[in-house]
């Protein structure tokens, strides 16, 4: 078990900067996700970590030891990849035996650890396959079984679960929750499914272009994004971005994005004031927009008038895309809407979860 | 598919079978014949029906039996030394290198030259007298009669590595392209070392390519020809007369022609089991693919 420490990390292959500059502390026993879009650099931070590719600038720590320079055989981190990676002309058993018998642990030993990690991921009947013969669903736990086998400090997973049909993926991901409350040993996940990522993480890293946008609980990065970015990655549906202006009235401060006015809540208006009259983005997620039929109490609600363009029925929830002049936004409202196709209805917003960035800097106003 | 397109196929098909039949079949039919014949160039009217007796001949020709033994020895000696070298090649030039490209055609290169002139270029190299090669192992005080009897057939078994070694690496880059790139990751982070690597994952992905270029080269090697041909004429003695060059001598130089046909068909014989070994590898590799 072990910490794992980014210190200026940069990785550059030929002319693109995949990673930049990454400084990220993850403690000991955490799970970490790693999330972002495709080549924002994720999996090539998980590479760097496991040793499989070298880091251009920066260092490394797995504990309180200086890893830059090993190689991944010494690092002792264990490694689950998104194709799986089993050995293919290996049976189940030679593949979890591997790592065990290249360090030249005693042979039971290696049989007592196999048989043990086979029982915790019940794949003790498949044990004398190979894996062509094996589910995705069986492989994937065959890579898990590789992982825990070695029992090493850090654990890294690439995109465990994307080639998973749906309904496995969520109950491997749950498996796998459970796995690292059983372990306690630090985990690194990386993934491009906000979802997984809120719903596995300790902690949620989310990065873009090599660089690393924010890092804390899923909370607070969904409640408390640190710039545009990050506010629209997590949440589905993402959240709502209208281009504003903030104009004062009196003692209150009103967003105003050419389509509708809203009341900032006044709790908020000294933090927003130097903003007044600058180019600002106001953004609120699909969940903070009701219909006011099934509104419930709101100690800050702010009325906006708007054309319903398609409806879209999600069992418990229902999707509306709204237009309202020129902007286009998503509410998620009550299944019981009466609200229909074409018509201009009512909408209420909670503007004490209002979000404000710098439509410059792109960074959230606080 | 109707009855009557059916019917237009098999019409279709009868010119190729002709063909096929007369270039082919003839021929191969005529050598059956002949050889269950006592048939001599030099002796056309005397042609007889002697049944299987060429066959039981050869039991008893130590000639045949020298020349067996000479082409399994250049045979198991060449392919052996092209797979460690082409094997150590291959993983060479495997890894990413600047100027890769250049350095595989000019490592392919031998392959391109016709046999026969390889054979007339290494009688030159490597001549006792005028060779360079002899001349600046002299120089070092080293003598070396390539072409004397004890390393006659060991010196043809260079050329022949010198010359296919780099199809053995074209075929085993290939094979080492076409793995899967993550097991050896994960290998890596497993702990494995750079040779437990090589031992327990390289070498037995790789097995199926390594099988299938050995019996291709094996299949060649059985032709060996062009070397004796152009170099020892078998010599000295009958120290290089491999199965090749004694079906030639005996069928065109001494004109036994029933006798060199039935050598012929043993060989044919070894390497249709060669054949369909090969055959059955190459499918159980599409399998695992």
């Amino acid at each position: 078990m072990a910490s794992v420490t980014f210190e200026h990390v940069t990785k550059k292959f030929e002319n693109v900067i995949a990673v930049k500059d990454l400084t990220l502390h993850i403690p000991d026993g955490e799970f970490l996700v790693l999330v972002g879009p495709s080549g924002c650099g994720k999996t090539t931070t998980l590479r760097l970590l496991a040793g499989l590719e070298e880091v251009t600038h920066g260092r490394i720590y797995i504990g309180d030891r200086d890893v830059t320079d090993i190689p991944p055989k010494d690092r002792n981190v264990a490694m689950v990849f998104q194709s799986y990676a089993l050995y293919p002309h290996m049976n189940v058993y030679d593949n979890i035996a591997f790592g065990l018998r290249m360090r030249k642990v005693p042979k039971l030993e290696i049989e007592r650890r196999v048989l043990e990690a086979a029982r915790m991921l019940e794949i003790e009947h498949i044990l004398y396959r190979r894996p062509r013969e094996l589910s995705g669903g069986q492989r994937q736990r065959v890579a898990v079984a590789r992982a825990i086998v070695r029992d090493p400090a850090v654990f890294l997973f690439d995109e465990p679960l994307s080639n998973l049909d749906a309904k496995l993926r969520v109950q491997t991901r749950a498996e796998l929750i459970k796995l690292h409350q059983r372990l306690g040993t630090t985990f690194v996940y990386v993934t491009h499914d906000q979802v997984e990522a809120m719903t596995m993480g300790t902690r949620i890293a989310v990065m873009k272009d090599g660089v690393l946008q924010q890092v804390d609980t899923p909370q607070n990065i969904y409640e408390r994004p640190d710039n545009l970015f990050v506010a629209g990655f997590i949440g589905s549906p993402p959240m709502n971005f209208f281009e504003a202006r903030l104009m004062p009235e009196g003692e209150s401060l009103w967003v105003d994005t050419g389509a509708f006015r809203v009341p900032v809540p006044p709790d908020r208006v000294p933090i927003y004031r130097s903003y007044v009259g600058r180019r600002v983005i106001f953004g609120l997620r699909p969940e903070h927009i009701y219909d006011p039929d099934f509104s419930p109490p709101l100690n800050h609600p702010a009325e906006v008038q708007a054309r319903v363009d398609v409806k879209e029925l999600m069992g418990s929830e229902i999707h509306l895309h709204l237009v309202a002049d020129r902007q286009t936004f998503v509410a998620r409202v009550d299944p019981r809407t009466r609200a229909s196709v074409g018509k201009t209805i009512r909408l209420l917003f909670d503007m004490d979860h209002m979000h404000l960035f710098d439509a410059e800097t792109e960074r959230a106003i606080r | 598919m109707n009855r009557r397109d059916r019917a237009l196929g098999r019409w279709l098909l009868l010119p190729l079978l002709g063909l096929l039949a007369l270039v082919q079949g003839y021929p191969i039919a005529f050598a059956a014949y002949i050889s269950f014949h006592d048939y001599q160039l030099t002796a056309l009217d005397q042609v007889r029906w002697v049944g299987l007796a060429q066959y039981q001949g050869l039991a008893n020709n130590s000639s045949y039996w020298n020349a067996v033994m000479n082409t399994l020895i250049f045979v198991s000696g060449a392919v052996t030394l092209e797979l460690i070298l082409g094997l150590a090649l291959a993983l060479l030039l495997h890894r990413p290198v600047p100027g890769q490209n250049a350095f595989r055609a000019i490592v392919l290169m031998p392959m391109f030259i016709t046999p026969i002139a390889v054979g007339l270029m290494f009688r030159f190299l490597l001549n006792s007298q005028l060779g360079i090669i002899p001349l600046a192992l002299r120089s070092i005080g080293v003598e070396i009669d390539w072409f004397g009897p004890n390393l006659a057939l060991f010196s043809l078994i260079l050329i022949d590595v010198w010359q296919w070694t780099p199809l053995m690496t074209l075929f085993l880059l290939a094979g080492l392209e076409a793995l899967p790139t993550e097991p050896f990751e994960a290998a890596r982070v497993d702990g494995a070392s750079g040779f437990q690597i090589f031992r327990y994952l390289t070498l037995p992905l790789l097995r199926p390519v390594i099988l299938a270029a050995v019996l291709i080269r094996m299949l060649d090697a059985f032709r060996v020809f062009e070397y004796v041909y152009a170099i020892t004429r078998g010599g000295p003695g009958e120290r290089t007369e491999t199965i090749l060059f004694h079906i030639y001598r005996v069928g065109f130089l001494y004109f036994r022609l029933g006798e060199a046909s039935a050598m012929a068909f043993t060989l044919a014989a070894v390497i249709l089991i060669l054949v369909v070994a090969l055959f059955y590898i190459l499918r159980r590799q599409e399998a695992w693919a």
